[in-house]
């Protein structure tokens, strides 16, 4: 399997990224992880990493409810950012919850996927089938 | 003229200023058979010159051939007779009255005493007609010169007015003494004719008219006695034209002035002399007034001269029966007064009574007072003797009072203590009263009278009405005081609404907490939970396929793994509630019950399959209605799994679905002949989180949302069930109100 180059995951919960962490590493699916706790923080990276003229993520794990900037206002911020190739992001919603307008405004939007936490092998792998297996 | 040595003048005697000086000095007494004067007698001469000298009427008649001689003062009883009678013979210048007069004369002549009379009756004809005169006079006998008796000598006096006016005054006085006392006007009528009949020298007849009330006829009320009715018609009608009338009623009424008329026909009175040629209709009014009372009628007498005198007589007697009448009516008038106000008096409702004198004493009372008491015994007794009682009272002042200063008294209501009876008790009574003092003719107080009347009931009345007003008005207070009372319930009922409206908002608030906490407790409640789920899945991962293999290994997870699952729907299920709390407006559509049915066996299709169950339905009774359709298939859902899966493991589960409706509910019904349910004590198997079936897995929340559902809706469910036999779940959606 071709590996993600890097992987950004956004969450306030730190239990949800070891868990994520330990799945990506167990199936080794990426390279490079990285693990941000708000959206704020993840513009912050991105920005910087852009600058740098590093490589951006290939795949975010977005979390919707985080302090200071949620999911949704991440997708709004980072539609406004200045950078290049950013089709290659895919971003993948995860939500505890089912609520059906979260799923009506994250169709809006350009992200790649909506899932259910916890994340399993089987949706990742969708995911990766999805938009990696090329 | 000649005078002798006597210084007597042969002719002296005739000195003189008068008439008769005059003509006797101027007779032709050489023609005469006395001769000249010269050779009269002495006594002639000395008593013509006494004569002629007097002032008194005298006359001398001389020789028994009664020549006459007399003065000037006697001229008024000749009359016409004079200047012949001088020297003319008494016999034939006083032939009318020589039957009356002679015998006397002759007499006197003969020697005898001097003849004295006082107001005889002497008709004398000296002004045309046999004039009734009265004189007094006196002859006596004039000797001559030789002592023997030749001639007559008069001193006389005409007393004829003296005579009238006393005979008149006499007549009037008579008039009104005779018809005092009389009752009746037809009385003092004939009364006075009667009277006047005694004077017929003055009244040769009367007649008294007096008009009818209408004023147009007139009727005999008196009369002289013996009148044919034809100079006395008992009746006229004044004014009439038809029928011939006697007297000039309609004239003298029209000029309100006595007429004189002439009697044509001389009828004769019964023992009387002929009736005279006149008479005269005098008006009588009512004293004072304008008011014609009748007519009086008198015969005018034909020896006396109509003149003033005469008139006035007739006047006056006229004038004293229009008195007498007048009087007569009045006090008919006030008899008749009197007697109303007696009447009046004894029948008046009001008590009346009149105290007399100083004492007081009961002089009048009338029944209505005596009523006040009726054992009482009170007429003619002073007022203290006959009400004791009264001694102490108020009232007893009052009538002093009253008697002493005559001001009147009004009393209202006054309160007197008085005993009805002898025997009896006083008793408080209460009395409108007037004392008003009585006055004698000079002008003091003499008595009091006394206007009362009972006005216990009044006051009873007012009292009563008082009372009652206080009672209308305690009432009102009452009913004041009760409104008050209510309004201030009414206060505690508003207060206890707004307290009940701010509960309320409390409960929705709280409600609204307690969603929110739902919500969050769940939303906050997934992330750890799937958390684990995650970690076990690692944990999963970090075992090998042998240990993975281990059976107590696998046990254990896979009853994390179910645990984990039955976490997550529980709060699945929760987060459902909350979004029916929230979000209740949902929209509806008409609805299709098979078709949504349909939809729910196809979602359930795996259990269906597994169960083998028999799925009957029958929806012809149902109309299609007004629901949500989301909800609806929440509720189908839920009937339908629960109905599968408490299904009997004992024999062959039968589900049936079928649907009635009645005029306001459309009915669902879900039967199965499942494991049934305990309805008995008060299980609550609407309650949320209520699970009556441990063994198999549900949330406890699906009733809970379908009561949820469906009240909202305005609709219900209801259950029967048997354990051992099966359920029946009846949910009724209202079809009229289909939204709350």
């Amino acid at each position: 399997m071709k590996k993600i180059a890097f992987t950004l995951l956004i969450d306030d919960d730190e239990t949800t990224n070891m868990v994520n962490q330990m799945l990506l590493e167990d199936l080794d699916l990426t390279d490079e992880l990285v693990i941000v706790r708000n959206g704020k923080e993840a513009i912050e990276l991105i920005k910087q990493r852009s600058k740098l003229q590093e490589s951006l993520p290939n795949l975010i794990l977005l979390d919707i409810n985080m302090p200071v900037m949620n999911g949704f206002e991440f997708l709004t911020a980072f539609e406004q950012l200045e950078i290049k190739d950013r089709s290659s992001v895919i971003i993948v919603m995860l939500t505890t919850s089912l609520n059906p307008d979260d799923l009506k405004k994250a169709q809006k939007t350009t992200i790649g996927g909506f899932l259910n936490k916890p994340l399993t092998e089987d949706e990742l792998h969708k995911v990766w089938e999805k938009f990696f297996n090329d | 003229m000649t005078f002798n040595t006597n210084n007597i003048p042969s002719n002296g005697f005739f000195d003189g200023m008068g008439q008769m000086s005059s003509l006797m000095r101027n007779y032709n007494w050489e023609s005469h058979p006395l001769g000249s004067p010269e050779q009269w007698s002495l006594s002639l001469k000395t008593g013509l010159r006494i004569m002629l000298n007097s002032a008194h009427p005298m006359f001398i008649w001389w020789t028994k051939e009664l020549y006459m001689f007399h003065n000037d003062a006697y001229l008024p009883a000749l009359g016409d007779k004079h200047p012949h009678a001088l020297a003319a013979k008494a016999t034939e210048m006083w032939s009318e009255i020589w039957g009356q007069i002679g015998g006397v004369v002759e007499k006197i002549l003969k020697g005898g005493e001097a003849f004295y009379a006082e107001e005889l009756l002497i008709p004398l004809n000296r002004k045309g007609f046999m004039e009734d005169t009265y004189w007094t006079f006196s002859y006596s006998s004039i000797s001559d010169d030789d002592g023997q008796v030749n001639g007559i000598f008069c001193a006389c006096n005409e007393v004829t007015e003296t005579v009238l006016a006393k005979r008149r005054l006499k007549s009037i006085k008579d008039t009104i003494e005779s018809v005092d006392g009389l009752q009746r006007e037809e009385y003092v009528c004939q009364k006075v004719c009667d009277v006047l009949g005694n004077n017929q020298l003055d009244i040769p007849f009367s007649l008294i008219y007096l008009l009818e009330r209408n004023g147009l006829e007139a009727r005999l009320q008196g009369n002289t006695p013996g009148l044919s009715p034809d100079i006395a018609p008992p009746r006229e009608m004044i004014g009439s034209s038809e029928v011939a009338v006697k007297w000039p009623f309609a004239k003298v009424q029209r000029t309100k002035l006595p007429e004189i008329v002439n009697l044509s026909d001389t009828g004769t009175l019964a023992d009387g002399p002929l009736l005279p040629n006149r008479a005269i209709v005098i008006p009588i009014f009512l004293s004072g007034k304008d008011q014609l009372l009748g007519f009086f009628i008198s015969g005018i007498s034909q020896g006396i001269v109509y003149d003033k005198d005469y008139q006035n007589f007739h006047q006056l007697l006229a004038g004293h029966i229009a008195s007498s009448i007048t009087e007569l009516r009045s006090r008919r008038e006030v008899k008749r007064q009197k007697a109303r106000l007696e009447r009046f008096f004894m029948q008046a409702p009001a008590a009346i009574c009149i105290l007399d004198g100083p004492e007081l004493v009961f002089e009048l009372i009338n029944p209505s007072y005596q009523q006040i008491f009726p054992g009482r015994d009170l007429l003619g007794k002073p007022v203290l003797e006959a009400l004791p009682e009264i001694k102490g009272e108020p009232i007893w002042t009052i009538l002093q009072d009253v008697y002493q200063t005559g001001k009147t008294f009004e009393g209202r209501e006054l309160l007197v203590s008085l005993a009805r009876h002898e025997e009896a008790l006083p008793e408080d009574l209460y009395f409108n009263f007037i004392y008003q003092a009585r006055y004698d003719e000079k002008g003091t107080v003499d008595g009091i009278l006394v206007f009362a009347y009972e006005v216990n009931d009044l006051v009873l009345a007012r009292r009563n009405a008082e009372d009652s007003e206080k009672r209308a008005q305690s009432a009102s207070d009452d009913l004041a005081a009760i409104n008050e009372e209510l309004a201030a319930a009414n206060e505690e009922i508003r207060a206890s609404n707004e307290d009940l409206n701010d509960s309320n908002q409390q409960l929705v608030r709280t409600n609204a907490d307690l969603d929110n906490f739902i919500y969050t407790a769940s939303h906050d409640l997934k992330a750890p939970i799937s958390n684990i789920e995650g970690l076990l899945q690692a944990l999963l991962r970090s075992f090998s396929k042998e240990g993975l293999a281990d059976e107590r290994m696998q046990l254990i997870t896979d009853r994390m793994q179910g645990s984990i699952d039955r976490f997550k729907r529980t709060i699945a299920s929760l987060t459902e509630i909350t979004k029916l709390q929230k979000d209740n407006r949902q929209e509806e559509s008409l609805i299709n019950l098979s078709e949504v049915i349909g939809e729910v066996i196809l979602d359930l299709e795996p259990l269906i399959q597994s169960s083998k169950v028999r799925l009957e339905t029958n929806m012809e009774g149902c109309p299609s209605f007004h629901f949500s359709h989301k909800n609806l298939r929440s509720i189908i859902y839920n009937l339908l799994s629960n109905a599968l899966k408490y299904r009997s493991p004992e024999r062959p589960p039968l589900v049936q679905i079928r649907c009635s409706h009645t005029d306001q509910y459309l009915v669902l019904s879900v039967q199965d002949n499942g494991l049934g349910i305990n309805l008995s004590n008060d299980s609550k198997i609407f309650a949320m989180f209520k699970r009556l079936h441990d063994h198999v897995e549900g949330t406890g929340i699906g009733l809970y949302m379908v009561k949820k559902i469906i009240d909202n809706a305005g609709g219900k469910i209801e259950v029967e069930s048997q354990v051992g036999e099966g359920s029946t779940f009846r949910v009724y959606f209202n079809r009229k109100n289909p939204s709350r």
